[in-house]
C-alpha cells in the first residue's frame, strides 16, 4: 500500500509530540535533577553531583527503604502465587457457569479504586475495626491483633489489590496446557502431585514468570496501599519519593530515588522476559 | 471498454528487481491471463496497474489515458481479490453497492443496477445476507459482482480462485469467462495454474523472474513454446538433458531422438522437454527401447513410468481407454515421440 | 489442562479466597450507609444521609467533577491520538516503528509514582502548576497506551486487502477508512476506551503531583482525607465512585453488544 510519508507523519505527530514532550522530555530533565545537589538553606544547586545516588546506594537510611521494598515486593508475589494457584486451579475445573461466576468476582475488585480498597483494609483491620471486633465478640482473642500501620497490614491489603492480575495469567496458562500431556505422564503410573510438580507447573511457567514479575513491580512501586495501610511512618520507595518531593523538598534525592526504582522496574521486565522467552523455546504455541 | 498497455513497467525493492521492464497490451474486451510461478513478478504488476503499489519505473495507459500518476481510488478499475475482501459489517447488498455509492448513483438507480450485478451472478435472492453467512463460491461471486457493478474499465483478478475446491473452480472458470465475455471487459487474470490460463485466456503472458518468457494465444503456449521455460512449465513435462548432435538429441549412449526443433540452438550439452501426452508407447518397434516400471491409475489416463535402457527414466501419459492402458509392470515397450515434440533449449533456458 | 471436578477442600479454599478479594469493597459500600458517625460495619441504622452529604459538599462536588471531565477528556484525546498513531504504526507508515511503539506503551511500564514526580518538575520548571491542560495531558498520556494496544491488536485482525478493496471501489484514504475499518475497529476501541476511562478515574499516583491545594479530584481526596479522621462519608464517596465505574462499564458494555450485530 502506497501512502505518502505526509499522511503517516500525520497521524503518528500528535501523539509522538505528547510523548515527547509530555513524557520523554520530563524524564531526561529529571534525569539531570538528580544530579544537583541539594541544601535546605539554598535550595536546589548548580554543581553536578552524584551525592544523591551514592546517598541511595550508601546511606543505610535509604537501604533500608530500598531493601523492605523489593522485599515486601517478594513477599506479596509469593503469596499472590500460593494463593492464586488454588483459585486459578477451582476456576479451570468447576461447571461454566459457576465458572462465569468466579470470574466476574475475580475481575469485580479491579474495577474497585485502589483507594477504595485500601480503605476498606483500613475499615477491616484497624484496632477497633471489624475484624478486631469480631475475634474480641467471639472471644478468641482478649486484646485487638495489630494488623495495621505494620509490614502485615501492608501485605494483607497489597496481596488482595494485585491477586486479581496473577490469577487472571495463572488461568490461560495453565488452561494452554495440553490435557494430553498430562494423561501421558499418568498413564506412566505418575501420581496426581508428581504430574502437578513436574509438568503443569514447569508447562504454565510462562504465565507464571509473567504474573509474577507484574505483582512484583506493581507492588515496589505501590504508593498508595503502604501510605494508608502502613501510615505516614512506613516506608517504601514509593512513599519515600512522595516524602521528598512534597514535604522534604528535596527534588534531586527525590529524583534519585525515582530513577533507581524505574531501573529495578525496567530490569525485572527485560530480564524476566528474556527468561519466559527461554522457556518457551521448546514449547510450540 | 478500453484496452491496457504496459510499457517498461518495472518494480524494483533495494537490489531486487521483480519486475524487469515489462510491455504488454491487452486489447479491449479481452481476457489476458498474467501466468508462471510464485515470485515471477505477476501479482506485483496487477497490484501497479490497480495503483495499489507506485512502479519504480515504466508506464500503465487505460486506452490513450496514462494513470501510472493516478491514485488507486481514481482509476476505475475492478479487483477481485483471492481473499474475496468483503466488508463483513455489511450486508450483500451493500457491499456490490459500494462503489456505485462512490460514484455517486442513490436511490432507485442504485437498487437497479444492483439487482443486476446479482442476477449476473445469479445471488439474487441473497442480498440480505451479510457475508459470513455464504459459502466461498457464493462469496467470491458477491465479490464478483461489487467489482463490476460500477462498470470498470479494467477487470483484474488476483488469484481468485485458490480458495475454492476443484469443482467449484471449474464452475466459477466459466462464469468467469460468460461474465467477461458477456460485458466485453478488458481483463487481467493472474494465476499460477496454467490449465486455469489456457481454458480461461484469450491470450496468455507466461513469466518468469520479473520478464515475460512468451505472450501468445494458448494453442501457441502449448504447441509452440518459445523457450525451455515455457515448454518446460506448460502441459506436464519431462524434463531431461542431452547432447545435440546433428539435428538429434542424445540422451544417453545409443537413445538419440531427432528433433525438428534442434536446429536453432548450437551444439553441446542441452536441455530437452518431452511432454508426457505426447510420448506414444508400442510393444516393439522403432523408437527408444524400454521398460515399465510403473504404472498409475489416474481416471480419465493412465501414467507409466518408463525406465529407457541404460538412461534415464521418463513419464508417459495414456488416455486410459486406449490401446496402451493395459500394460503391465516390467513389459519391454518402445517410446517414440514426433520430431516436432521434442523442445530444446540451451542450458539456461529462461530469458 | 485436564479436567475433572474440584474437591471439596479446593472449591472451600477458593470461596474463602474469593470472600477475601471481594471484602474491603463490601465493607467500604455496606459503611456509607451506617447512620452513625463513626465507621461501623454491619451498618447500624440505615440511612442515606451521608450521601446527601457529599453530593452537598461543595468540595466532594468538584473533586466529583474534575474526576469525571478529566477521565471523558483524557479518554476522548486518546481514542484519536491513539486510533491514528496505532494506523501508523501497524501500516508501518513511519520509520523507526518499534522505537516509537515502545516509546507510546512506556508509561504502562514505568512506575506510576516516577511518571508523577517527573510531570511536577517539569511543569514546575515551566511555570504551568496547577494548570487544567496539564492535568488532561497528563492523564492522556497514561490512558494512551491502553486504547493503542486495543486498537494495535484489532488492527492486526482485519484483512488488509479489505481497505484496499475500498480504495479500488472508489473511496480515498480516510472515507476507507471511515467506512470499512472503523466499524470493524469498534469493539476494540471500545475496549480500549473502558480501560483508559477506569485508569482516569481512579488515578492517584500521577493525579496527586500535579494538582494544586484547591484542586483535587475524588480518589485524591478520599485519599488526603483518610489523614485527617475518617467517617462514613468518605465511604459514602467511594461508593459512590465504585457506582459510577459500575454505570460505565455498563454502558459500555450495552454499545460493545449492539456493535456486535454489525
Amino acid at each position: 500500500m502506497t501512502r505518502s510519508c505526509s499522511a503517516g507523519v500525520g497521524l503518528i505527530g500528535p501523539a509522538s509530540v505528547l510523548i515527547l514532550a509530555g513524557f520523554l522530555a520530563p524524564t531526561v530533565i529529571m534525569a539531570m535533577l538528580s544530579l544537583r545537589d541539594y541544601s535546605g538553606m539554598h535550595g536546589i544547586g548548580t554543581d553536578w553531583t552524584l551525592s544523591n545516588y551514592i546517598d541511595v546506594l550508601g546511606d543505610w537510611f535509604y537501604m533500608e527503604i530500598v531493601l523492605r521494598t523489593l522485599a515486601l515486593g517478594l513477599v506479596v508475589t509469593v503469596l499472590c502465587l500460593v494463593v492464586g494457584f488454588p483459585l486459578a486451579l477451582f476456576i479451570l475445573r468447576v461447571g461454566p457457569r459457576m465458572q462465569t461466576v468466579a470470574i466476574l468476582l475475580v475481575i469485580f475488585p479491579l474495577l474497585c479504586n485502589i483507594v477504595v480498597r485500601s480503605f476498606g483494609w483500613m475499615v477491616l483491620l484497624s484496632p477497633r475495626g471489624v475484624i478486631n471486633d469480631a475475634l474480641l465478640n467471639i472471644g478468641l482473642i482478649s486484646e485487638p491483633l495489630d494488623l495495621m500501620y505494620n509490614l502485615t497490614g501492608v501485605i494483607i491489603g497489597l496481596v488482595q489489590i494485585y491477586l486479581p492480575f496473577m490469577v487472571l495469567l495463572l488461568v490461560p496458562a495453565l488452561q494452554n496446557i495440553p490435557a494430553d500431556v498430562e494423561a501421558a505422564a499418568l498413564t506412566l503410573r505418575s501420581s496426581r502431585a508428581r504430574v502437578f510438580f513436574t509438568i503443569t507447573v514447569p508447562l504454565a511457567s510462562p504465565g507464571i514468570i509473567t504474573g509474577s514479575i507484574l505483582v512484583f513491580v506493581l507492588s515496589i512501586s505501590a504508593l498508595v496501599t503502604p501510605r494508608m495501610l502502613g501510615g505516614p511512618t512506613y516506608r517504601v520507595m514509593a512513599t519515600q519519593i512522595y516524602d521528598e518531593f512534597m514535604t522534604n523538598l528535596n527534588w534531586p534525592s527525590g529524583a534519585a530515588l525515582a530513577f533507581v526504582l524505574t531501573f529495578i522496574a525496567l530490569a525485572l521486565i527485560w530480564a524476566a522476559n528474556r527468561v519466559a522467552a527461554h522457556l518457551t523455546r521448546g514449547i510450540s504455541a | 471498454m478500453t484496452s491496457l498497455s504496459l510499457r517498461s513497467l518495472t518494480k524494483r525493492y533495494d537490489t531486487a528487481t521483480i519486475v524487469n521492464a515489462v510491455s504488454l497490451d491487452v486489447e479491449q474486451g479481452q481476457l489476458v491471463s498474467l501466468l508462471g510461478p510464485s515470485g515471477c513478478g505477476k501479482t506485483t504488476i496487477l497490484r501497479m496497474i490497480a495503483g495499489l503499489l507506485d512502479p519504480t519505473g515504466g508506464q500503465i495507459l487505460f486506452g490513450d489515458e496514462d494513470v501510472t500518476e493516478l491514485p488507486a481510488n481514481r482509476r476505475n478499475v475492478g479487483l477481485v481479490f483471492q481473499s474475496y475482501a468483503l466488508f463483513p459489517h455489511m450486508t450483500v447488498f451493500e457491499n456490490v453497492a459500494f462503489g456505485l455509492r462512490r460514484q455517486g448513483v442513490k436511490g432507485q438507480e442504485l437498487k437497479t443496477r444492483v439487482g443486476e450485478a446479482l442476477e449476473q451472478v445469479r445471488l439474487g435472492a441473497l442480498a440480505e445476507r451479510f457475508p459470513r453467512q455464504l459459502s466461498g463460491g457464493q462469496q467470491q461471486r458477491v465479490a464478483l459482482a461489487r467489482s463490476v457493478a460500477p462498470r470498470p474499465a479494467i477487470l483484474l483478478f488476483d488469484e481468485p480462485l485458490s480458495n475454492l475446491d476443484a469443482q467449484l473452480r471449474e464452475e466459477m472458470q466459466i462464469e468467469i469467462k460468460r461474465l467477461q465475455s458477456e460485458l466485453k471487459l478488458t481483463s487481467l487474470f493472474v494465476t499460477h495454474d496454467q490449465h486455469e490460463a489456457m481454458s480461461l485466456s484469450d491470450r496468455i503472458c507466461l513469466m518468469s523472474g520479473g520478464n515475460i518468457q512468451q505472450f501468445a494465444t494458448p494453442e501457441e503456449v502449448y504447441f509452440s513454446p518459445a523457450n525451455g521455460f515455457v515448454s518446460g512449465f506448460v502441459g506436464s513435462p519431462n524434463k531431461l538433458t542431452g547432447v545435440l548432435r546433428d539435428g538429434a538429441v542424445e540422451l544417453a549412449p545409443g537413445l538419440l531422438l531427432p528433433s525438428s526443433r534442434a536446429a536453432s540452438t548450437g551444439g553441446g550439452r542441452v536441455r530437452v522437454t518431452l511432454r508426457q501426452e505426447d510420448l506414444v508407447l508400442a510393444p516393439q518397434g522403432p523408437g527408444l527401447p524400454g521398460t515399465i516400471t510403473m504404472r498409475i491409475f489416474e481416471g480419465a489416463s493412465v501414467q507409466y513410468i518408463v525406465t529407457l535402457d541404460k538412461g534415464p527414466e521418463v513419464m508417459v501419459r495414456v488416455s486410459s481407454r486406449g490401446a496402451q492402458a493395459d500394460l503391465e509392470k516390467d513389459t519391454a515397450v518402445a517410446v517414440s515421440v514426433p520430431a516436432d515434440r521434442v523442445f530444446v533449449s540451451a542450458e539456461e533456458s529462461a530469458a | 489442562m485436564i479436567a475433572r471436578k474440584p474437591s471439596w477442600l479446593l472449591s472451600l479454599v477458593a470461596i474463602a479466597i474469593l470472600v477475601y478479594m471481594n471484602a474491603p469493597t463490601i465493607v467500604v459500600v455496606l459503611a456509607s450507609f451506617s447512620d452513625t458517625s463513626y465507621l461501623t460495619v454491619p451498618p447500624q441504622g440505615w440511612t442515606l444521609h451521608w450521601f446527601e452529604y457529599v453530593l452537598g459538599d461543595s468540595r466532594y462536588m468538584r473533586a466529583i467533577w474534575t474526576s469525571l471531565w478529566l477521565a471523558s477528556g483524557a479518554t476522548f484525546l486518546s481514542l484519536i491520538l491513539g486510533t491514528a498513531a496505532s494506523y501508523a504504526l501497524h501500516h508501518r507508515l513511519v520509520p523507526f516503528r518499534d522505537l516509537i511503539l515502545s516509546a507510546v506503551m512506556a508509561p504502562l511500564v514505568f512506575p506510576a509514582v516516577v511518571i508523577g514526580v517527573a510531570l511536577l518538575q517539569y511543569v514546575s520548571l515551566l511555570g504551568l502548576r496547577g494548570q487544567p491542560f496539564v492535568l488532561l495531558l497528563a492523564h492522556t498520556l497514561i490512558t494512551l497506551p491502553y486504547v493503542v494496544r486495543s486498537a494495535m491488536s484489532s488492527l492486526t485482525g482485519i484483512n488488509p486487502q479489505i481497505e484496499e478493496a475500498a480504495n479500488v471501489l472508489g473511496a480515498s484514504g480516510f472515507t476507507a477508512f471511515r467506512l470499512v475499518t472503523l466499524p470493524l475497529l469498534k469493539p476494540g476501541l471500545v475496549a480500549g476506551a473502558i480501560f483508559s476511562f477506569v485508569t482516569s478515574l481512579d488515578n492517584v499516583p500521577v493525579t496527586i503531583f500535579l494538582l494544586t491545594p484547591r484542586q483535587s479530584t475524588l480518589p485524591v481526596k478520599i485519599f488526603a482525607s483518610v489523614e485527617h479522621g475518617v467517617d462514613p462519608s468518605i465511604a459514602a464517596a467511594s461508593t459512590l465512585l465504585v457506582a459510577g465505574t459500575a454505570v460505565a462499564l455498563i454502558l459500555a458494555q450495552k454499545w460493545v453488544s449492539f456493535s456486535r450485530f454489525f
